[in-house]
């Protein structure tokens, strides 16, 4: 992580790439604020479109949402989740039955869950770091 | 002059930045953002834009079925999270491939290569006929510009023809059969030995004939295969 760019700034999460966030958006503050409300907005859609594809056993709709979704968190930073996303993505292509994707299903709700949660964390900050209060 | 482009991506942060990465380059405009290939592929085959950035996987048709059913070639740069599309890019003659999330860096160097690429595939005013977005014809003496868009079909009236569009009709010394070479094959088609339609004009076809705003026009037997093809029929 870059750490000149978080002291000097924001302190992002730890979780957050914040060179690879710098290499988008380089200090524009309200963008970035902007891009994690999208986000948030977008996880939390996904998220139900993932567990309703999950609960109807269809595999291709599990693995077209979670596609979706990847590359949302590549876009606020957290690389590894977007990693987990693309693994589970090749999980699916792989599985013929729900059942095998069972473990890895409920890793990666987990997983998006906690990135969800950075995201909106890291929304409120920006909100307040950009009206300075 | 800047490059026309729209954007054909469903998850929205990234068209934003897309939209941002435009915006900030001066060099393109941004003339729509569709989240699905059907509503982008009616406003492209309505209107010539320069240049696309795609997205792969989005809901319904993939952008790749939107390149087939496209009636012109503008420039496409594909926007996608997966790398396993660089040989379809390669075989679609894309320009350029973005991996989600990219830089506005790594933008610019894409739409360099677009901007390289020259100009679209549908020329202007001197270009080939059959490529172009309009055609000229003589007309009480004088030359008129019609917009293939405005155009609804053409009709054989002996030695002349009548040109339908939208509000006006005009009637010019020329043959069907001459015509057939001279415009744009990609929004026309000859149906009968006496009309040549305008295939974006289609209202609906029942049997033996098509209907364009209300008139009858008749699809000869030799015919009608082709336009059953050309249609995009879900």
């Amino acid at each position: 992580m870059d750490g000149r760019f978080s002291a000097e700034k924001f302190k992002f999460n730890e979780k957050i790439d914040v060179r690879f966030l710098h290499s988008l958006y380089e200090d524009d503050y309200p963008y970035i604020e902007e891009v994690f409300g999208t986000t948030l907005r977008e996880l939390t859609a996904s998220q139900q479109q993932i567990e309703l594809a999950y609960k109807a056993g269809d595999i291709t709709g599990l693995k077209k949402a979670v596609h979706k979704i990847k590359p949302s968190f590549g876009f606020v930073g957290l690389m590894e989740t977007q990693e987990s996303c693309r693994q589970f993505e090749d999980a699916c292509l792989a599985a013929t039955t729900l059942g095998q994707l069972t473990i890895q299903y409920q890793q990666l709700t987990g997983i998006l869950e906690d990135s969800r949660k950075v995201v909106e964390s890291e929304h409120q900050k920006l909100k307040r770091f950009n009206t300075g209060l | 002059m800047n490059l026309t482009c729209v954007i054909v991506e469903d998850l929205q942060v990234a068209a934003d930045f897309l939209v941002r990465c435009c915006q900030k380059s001066g060099q393109v405009d941004v003339k729509g953002h569709f989240t699905n290939a059907e509503e982008a592929l009616t406003y492209l085959n309505a209107n010539t834009i320069d240049l696309i950035f795609l997205d792969v996987e989005m809901p319904g048709s993939t952008g790749f079925e939107l390149l087939d059913q496209l009636m012109y070639s503008p420039k496409v740069i594909l926007t996608t999270s997966k790398t396993e599309y660089a040989y379809n890019a390669f075989e679609y003659k894309v320009t350029d491939f973005l991996k989600k999330p990219f830089t506005y860096q790594r933008f610019t160097e894409a739409l360099q290569k677009a901007i390289d690429a020259g100009e679209t595939t549908v020329p202007s005013t001197n270009g080939d006929s059959t490529v172009s977005d309009h055609i000229f014809i003589k007309s009480d003496g004088k030359l008129v510009r019609l917009n293939n868009q405005d155009i609804l079909y053409i009709e054989s009236m002996g030695d002349y023809v009548k040109f339908v569009t939208i509000d006006k009709k005009y009637i010019t010394h020329n043959t069907i059969k001459s015509l057939e070479e001279k415009v744009n094959k990609k929004f026309f088609m000859k149906v009968h030995r006496s009309y040549i339609i305008n295939l974006l004009k289609i209202d609906d076809i029942r049997e033996n004939d098509l209907f364009i705003k209300g008139i009858e026009i008749p699809i000869s037997k030799a015919h009608k295969s082709e336009v059953l093809r050309r249609l995009n029929i879900i």
